[in-house]
């Protein structure tokens, strides 16, 4: 057993490879070159379209241990990663490696086939059941969590080899020229498949929409792609959206994003060129309204909005609040519409966004992003992944790269959660270090970090409600009363991986 | 408590909603108004006032005014809901039904009692009576001087226009009158008017176009039904700068007329006394609450010394 830098215990190896502990947020780098992959050639004349996904999983060469992945723009609504595990187990295979961009509980359809040994374990994160059984112990199979820019930077560095990519391409020619902006799938950026399509061993463009050839614009270009199977369906676009994508009614909410919409005033951020993150969610779309009305106030232009896009941002580009989006994913269909019309609403690689290990992510470039938080702890760490009964039930995505990137690192969230309070002594799972966040806005009062002492002085002179963290901690345990420790075993069922491939916390099967 | 304590906003809460109750501290109004009377059903009553007790208690240093509204004085429960909430101290009592000088003066009797019991100065409890039904609207004038306890009227237009069997509009023509008339009873005795709910918490903006009529009217605040209501009357009640500007001369001038022992004292030709220093005084504090200025107010200035 090793422990990282903050305290975690972590196993020495997990799934047959070894444990680097977590140390700080900037300073690891290990040595080497990208990785390869195989010349290709492709003559002219020959045809790249199969007839199904049997055909693309045997023209890959797929055998038993390999590594598959897929994309996880639609979302809720993706019906592709299932399609793919019953054709793996149709055609014999045993124990791959699942490393897609992100698992949603519409696949806990391979649940079985996890069970029957097919799908051996997950080079990503989890969303929903399969995270859950794995916590409580009724299913094996190991679970790497990552954030979006450790994906990509996983698969640039060769840490894994994807050795099919199945790209769901909601516009795409035989040749496999493809975008995510038109057709009965679209799901907007293909962020997430970029590096897929540059490092996977295997590349095989998945359509349900199949156009004459070269579809125009190209997201993910036919050089990169060896293969095109047409399906019936890619999945329902619809549920895209997974989270709400109106302004919270809720007070409480409201009131943490009038705090939250003060503290960005107080930042002295928010002037020409201000660039700006945030989520979907109710509190997200409350913070962004007030970005906007200070905004549109103060006659400010912004720079670019980042990260996974809504409509809200859309609307903010097209009353010239922004001067562009930078988009990894759409957030609703409002989104997916405007990525395929305006020129200033950009795709970016997940790569782009937010891998560490390149020559600068576009994190680096974030004013101010607002996060969310299942818990936090009196040193601001935060936990995103696993729920107040320790099931691991959710995946990271780009919290832990965007608190690194910005200039101010915001955490939305209630001081209480249902009974429980929200912020700690001590999160039971690290997923974003506090080295990273900046202030942590409840509606019962904000908690600067350290390292932001001239802010705090600035917050307070405006009169709004700063409290010491530890107080904040007092004060719902006051009102909730300290909640029973939950109880662990020592076996690890999932690690949770920082930016730059190192363990910052492992999760542990719950005691039931 | 300040007679210039600002009433822009009274916010109720259910009284049996644990969930709302757990966040009064967090909301932004000026008062905050639990409610045992309307929005608890018959069967809740008892748990009602028993949360709101525990409630009251593990909140003693509340960080806004707070009234508790009790039932009627014509129901059952209005004397259980007395004993339970008083000992938590509460700041005073919304009195529902307040149809004529007795219900108030009956009220005041037995707050009295309370606090000789509680060990409590004699007016720790105040009371802001509902003028909600059109025997309450004709009784108001002698209404607002029934009891020294009294911190304003609270005018209610949902039982009132159900009393005088109308519809209410969201113009509120038919209201006009006895707005107009709970504003005459409160300035003549010298309380605040509290204006009427408005009941669809969707519609800012007719909220909105209400609160600057009230506030036309001579109203100093308004009872509320949801917090996201609390902003919209709060911008209204915001002072414009040149009143901030001018209210800050009259202050300077006042200042200079204690100093020189007197009352009374021209601002560019106009003379200024004590009525001016005191709407004076409350557009400062009233800016002060929305962090215009930041100056020390002193009530003292209106006075002079005692």
């Amino acid at each position: 057993m090793v422990t990282n830098s903050l305290g975690r215990l972590l196993p020495d190896s997990f799934a047959g490879r070894q444990v680097i502990p977590y140390q700080d947020p900037f300073s690891y780098r290990p040595q080497g070159n990208l990785a390869t992959r195989p010349l290709r050639r492709h003559n002219p004349g020959a045809n790249k379209l199969l007839g199904s996904l049997r055909e693309a999983i045997e023209a890959a060469g797929l055998k038993d241990g390999m590594c598959i992945a897929t994309h996880h723009h639609l979302r809720n609504g993706d019906a592709l990663l299932n399609q793919v595990v019953r054709e793996l187990d149709a055609s014999g295979l045993k124990g791959i490696w699942i490393a897609s961009s992100s698992v949603h509980p519409v696949h806990a359809e391979i649940i079985p086939y996890i069970e029957k040994g097919v799908i051996a374990g997950f080079e990503c994160g989890v969303n929903g059941l399969i995270g859950e059984m794995v916590s409580k112990g009724e299913l094996n199979s190991p679970i790497i969590v990552r954030t979006h820019g450790g994906r990509a930077r996983s698969i640039i560095t060769g840490e894994v080899t994807v050795d099919a990519a199945f790209i769901a391409a909601p516009c795409c020619d035989a040749y496999g020229n493809m975008n995510g902006y038109f057709g009965p799938s679209a799901c907007g950026s293909l962020g997430y498949a970029h590096t897929d399509a540059q490092y996977a061993r295997h590349v095989i463009a998945v359509t349900d929409n199949l156009c004459p050839a070269p579809i125009t614009p190209v997201s993910i270009p036919q050089s990169l792609v060896d293969h095109v199977v047409v399906v019936d369906c890619l999945g329902d676009p619809k549920k895209i959206v997974s989270t709400t994508t109106r302004v919270t009614r809720d007070p409480v909410g409201l009131q943490i994003a009038k705090y939250a919409g003060q503290v960005i005033e107080a930042s002295g951020l928010l002037e020409d060129g201000f660039s700006f993150q945030t989520g979907a969610g109710g509190i997200s779309l409350a913070v962004a309204e007030q970005v906007r009305r200070m905004m549109k106030a103060g006659q400010i232009k912004g720079s670019f909005g980042c990260g996974g896009i809504t409509g809200y941002f859309v609307d903010m580009l097209e009353e010239g609040l922004f001067r562009s989006l930078f988009d990894v994913q759409c957030f609703d269909l409002s989104a997916v519409e405007s990525i395929g019309r305006n020129l200033n609403h950009q795709e970016m690689s997940a790569d782009t966004y937010a891998n560490p290990f390149n020559a600068g992510a576009m994190v680096n470039l974030l004013d101010c992003v607002i996060l969310g938080a299942t818990e936090v702890d009196v040193n601001f760490n935060v936990n995103v992944n696993t729920e107040s009964n320790g099931y691991l039930l959710h995946n990271t995505g780009g919290h832990s790269d965007a608190a690194a990137g910005a200039k101010l690192s915001v955490i939305t969230a209630p001081l209480l959660r249902g009974r429980l309070p929200i912020i700690k002594d001590e999160v039971t799972t690290i997923t974003t270090p506090g080295r990273t966040i900046d202030v942590i806005v409840t509606e019962r009062g904000i908690a600067v970090n350290e390292h932001q002492q001239e802010l705090k002085k600035e917050l307070l002179k405006r009169r709004i409600p700063v409290k010491d963290i530890h107080d904040l901690h007092k004060e719902a345990c006051a009102i909730s009363g300290q909640p029973k420790p939950l109880e662990f075993s020592d076996e690890v069922v999932a690690l949770i991986e920082y930016r730059d491939g190192t363990i910052i916390d492992a999760v542990r099967k719950v005691k039931e | 408590m300040s007679e210039f304590q600002l009433r822009r906003s009274l916010l109720y809460v259910p009284g049996n909603m644990p969930s709302m109750l757990q966040n009064v501290p967090i909301f932004q109004s000026d008062c905050v108004m639990i409610d045992l009377e309307d929005a608890v059903p018959y069967s809740e009553k008892d748990a009602a006032r028993i949360l709101v007790r525990k409630f009251l208690d593990n909140y003693r240093n509340h960080n806004k005014e707070l009234f508790v509204r009790i039932n009627s004085l014509k129901t059952q429960w209005w004397r259980h809901d007395l004993d339970m909430v008083l000992p938590a101290l509460p700041d005073g009592i919304r009195l529902p039904e307040a149809d004529m000088p007795e219900v108030v003066e009956q009220l005041d009797t037995l707050l009295t009692e309370y606090e000789e019991a509680l060990g409590l100065e004699i007016g720790h409890f105040k009371i802001l009576p509902s003028i909600e039904t059109a025997e309450g609207v004709i009784n108001c004038i002698k209404t607002a001087k029934s009891s020294s306890r009294l911190i304003g009227l609270a005018f209610g237009a949902e039982d009132y226009t159900a009393s005088l069997e109308i519809e209410r509009t969201k113009g509120g023509e038919e209201l006009f009158a006895a707005r107009t008339r709970v504003v005459w009873a409160c300035k003549a005795a010298g309380i605040q008017a509290i204006d009427t709910i408005f009941p669809d918490v969707d519609d800012m903006e007719a909220l909105r176009r209400e609160t600057e009529l009230v506030k036309s009217l001579g109203f100093s605040g308004k009872s509320l039904v949801n917090p996201r209501q609390i902003d919209v009357v709060h911008e209204v009640f915001v002072p414009k700068q040149a009143e901030i500007d001018y209210a800050l001369q009259v202050i300077d001038a006042i200042k200079r007329a204690r100093e020189m022992g007197t009352g009374v004292i021209s601002l560019g030709g106009k003379m200024i006394d004590a009525p001016i220093v005191k709407r004076s005084l409350k557009t400062l504090k009233t800016a002060q609450a929305h962090g215009l200025i930041d100056i020390e107010l002193d009530d003292e200035v209106i006075y002079g010394h005692k």
